[in-house]
């Protein structure tokens, strides 16, 4: 589903990814680990297409309609529309646009371009208020400004309220653990698991191994200096939760 | 024009009445001390000053025949729900049976002949403008919310103007009074339908809320290119009152405000809200002054200001904390967002404290639409396009959000998007 190439990017002039290589496939969940400083938040903000990363080699190859596209050829709302969804690690406040606007003007223009009919706004309140459930969200939420006045955890959970309204084929968590007590990572983590199909494809960046106690990985990696530096299964994260980085440095 | 000849031929009308000629006397007295707006004066330093005097002639309302198909305008404006009251050139059209059996409507006229408003309610005239105004006291209305009486439905008092002449200035006033513990919510529109060429309109609204008293008080101006209009907002508050006022204006020319609001009583709360859309070369040129003379007041200002092209926002927000106005909680906060090179903005606030117990705050921004916000939108599915508008709107509408009815919300949001389609027209 998506293959990463010798990729390269940099902000402003510093390079922060230095020839990262990954292919995730359907059905998989992949955790991103490492240090601080090491490119993960990069990493999730180069694949949404973020304007501040400039992309100076590689491909992000992506299957859309049964073929690989180059991700860096489409803005960021048409990667979005093709199914990437970044859960961000510090959600946008925007004062002024209602939790149920912002939503159903993003479904809809997703559904415009998959060719789904709109849906009326009667019909996707009710739709809003059965998936706010799985992330144990109260419907006042809805009309709320989207995350103006959320506590973190409630942040967290409005941001994989989104990923379950959307649907998308890859979604990447970006820390989306922090600043979570136990109780709202589990929430978060169930939320998760239940939105986990042969479909679709998670890619989880996570400091942390307590994450993965709740949302079994397929495939762990290392990611240090801007690249991927060590691959394998749980087992790894579990290493490194004991031996820390340094041993692979 | 020599304004004070057209004054003094009002007052040599066969027949008119002494006591209207003392309140003109009063305007022309005023308007002959004060010196007329030059950009000396801090108050009008970045207001287009000469266009006032730019060949604007008094429109002669009697000579204005005109008439207007008022039945389309209620008609477009009957679903809202509001008790609709339209008002031509100063004369009353229409209103709605059932608010008049639950408030009072009268001219200024009828008020004065009633002993309702004396001469004093044309006094203080520091204004040059509003003694203009003043001199030229003819039509107008006073309306009086009774004692206890709430008025459930908006009231939607639309000021229609038309005029025959080149370059018509528009004078017009209005006296709202709310009696103790009575409750409204008032949309003062001022439109000119059929009027696309250079029009002035120097109009004044005093507003007085008695003790406990509560209002939402939404003041509506739309501009179009020449057009300029200047106005005044004078409230007086009582203990207790209770005030929500959002002032605005849509403006391809210049819109001018000048809010005076003072805290006469104790513990009274008031919400100035102000929303300003300047477009091309329009102007939205907002003044407050809130005095504070009474204990234990509060006030929240928030203004908010979107320029596009090569318009223009200027603010200044004055005020004034008395020496016995202790426990008073005011506070100041004035937002332009900036979507062009081109467009300036003037902002300041003036703060004088004369009571050691106080707390009163202020604060400027200025700034272009957020990045991270756009690309939240983005991420989402959404155009950056579409971001950009939806956040524009999102700006104007956090303060039409404010007001506790959703029709008049909706109205406001509909009059708002009918003037501007979004950053990308």
């Amino acid at each position: 589903m998506l293959e990463i190439k010798n990729l390269h990017a940099r902000v402003s002039e510093k390079e922060i990814l230095k020839g990262l290589n990954l292919k995730v496939n359907a059905g998989e969940v992949h955790a991103i680990m490492g240090p601080n400083g090491s490119g993960k938040s990069s990493l999730s903000k180069v694949l949404a297409g973020h304007p501040n990363y400039e992309v100076t080699s590689g491909e992000i190859l992506f299957d859309i309609n049964f073929q690989k596209t180059d991700l860096l050829g489409l803005e960021p709302d048409q990667r979005a529309k093709e199914g990437i969804f970044l859960a961000y690690q510090y959600p946008i406040e925007v004062p002024g646009v209602s939790n149920f606007s912002f939503l159903f003007e993003s479904f809809n223009a997703i559904c415009e371009h998959q060719g789904a009919p709109r849906m009326k706004e009667e019909q996707f309140r009710s739709y809003l208020i059965e998936k706010m459930k799985l992330v144990q969200m109260r419907p006042e939420f809805i009309d709320r400004p989207v995350n103006v006045g959320f506590s973190g955890g409630e942040k967290k959970r409005n941001e994989i309220l989104q990923m379950a309204i959307l649907s998308p084929r890859l979604a990447i968590l970006d820390e989306t653990d922090s600043g979570l007590d136990i109780d709202a990572l589990r929430i978060v983590a169930e939320g998760v698991n239940k939105l986990r199909s042969s479909e679709n494809a998670i890619l989880l960046i996570t400091h942390y191994q307590r994450l993965l106690d709740y949302i079994q990985p397929d495939y762990v990696h290392v990611l240090a200096g801007g690249k991927i530096i060590e691959t394998g299964d749980r087992s790894l994260a579990l290493k490194l939760e004991e031996k820390g980085y340094d041993w692979l440095m | 024009m020599d304004f004070i000849k057209y004054a003094s031929k009002l007052n040599s009308r066969p027949g008119e009445p002494q006591g209207y000629q003392l309140i003109r006397n009063l305007g022309i007295r005023a308007f002959e001390t004060l010196s007329w707006p030059t950009k000396k004066q801090e108050g009008w330093r970045y207001s287009p000053v000469q266009q006032l005097s730019d060949g604007f002639i008094p429109a002669n309302d009697d000579q204005n025949k005109e008439i207007l198909d008022t039945s389309s305008l209620l008609q477009s404006l009957s679903h809202l729900g509001f008790y609709t009251v339209l008002i031509h050139n100063g004369q009353l059209i229409d209103c709605p049976k059932e608010l008049r059996e639950e408030i009072e409507i009268l001219t200024l006229k009828q008020a004065l002949e009633k002993g309702l408003i004396d001469s004093l309610d044309f006094s203080e005239l520091n204004d040059p403008l509003e003694a203009l105004n003043v001199s030229f006291f003819d039509r107008g209305f006073y309306v009086h919310i009774p004692e206890k009486v709430v008025v459930e439905k908006p009231i939607n008092w639309v000021q229609l103007y038309s005029a025959t002449e080149e370059k018509p200035l528009f004078s017009s006033r209005l006296h709202i009074r709310l009696g103790k513990d009575a409750k409204c919510k008032f949309i003062e529109n001022h439109q000119w339908p059929n009027q696309t060429e250079s029009i002035w309109l120097n109009h004044s609204t005093k507003l007085h809320l008695d003790e406990g008293a509560q209002a939402q008080f939404i003041q509506w101006r739309e501009l179009s290119e020449n057009q300029q209009d200047t106005t005044r907002l004078i409230i007086k508050l009582e203990s207790k009152a209770d005030l929500h006022c959002l002032h605005s204006s849509l403006s391809r020319g210049w819109s001018r405000s000048d809010v005076n609001i003072n805290f006469v009583g104790s513990n009274a709360e008031c919400r100035i809200h102000g929303i300003g859309l300047s477009q091309k070369k329009g102007i939205v040129d907002q003044q407050t002054k809130l005095i504070f003379d009474g204990l234990n007041n509060k006030s929240e200002q928030i203004c908010k200001n979107l320029l596009l092209d090569q318009s223009r926002a200027i603010f200044n927000g004055r005020i004034n904390i008395r020496p016995d106005a202790q426990k008073t909680d005011s506070s100041q906060l004035h937002q332009s967002l900036l979507l062009s090179e081109n467009a300036e903005v003037d902002t300041k606030p003036e703060l004088e404290i004369y009571a050691d117990d106080v707390k009163a705050t202020h604060g400027a921004t200025v700034g272009q639409l957020n990045a991270d916000e756009i690309f939240y939108f983005q991420s989402r599915g959404i155009s950056k396009e579409r971001a950009y508008s939806i956040l524009c709107y999102a700006f104007l509408y956090d303060l039409v959000e404010q007001i506790a009815d959703s029709s008049i919300q909706k109205y406001l949001k509909a009059r708002i998007e009918t003037y501007w389609k979004g950053p990308l027209t």
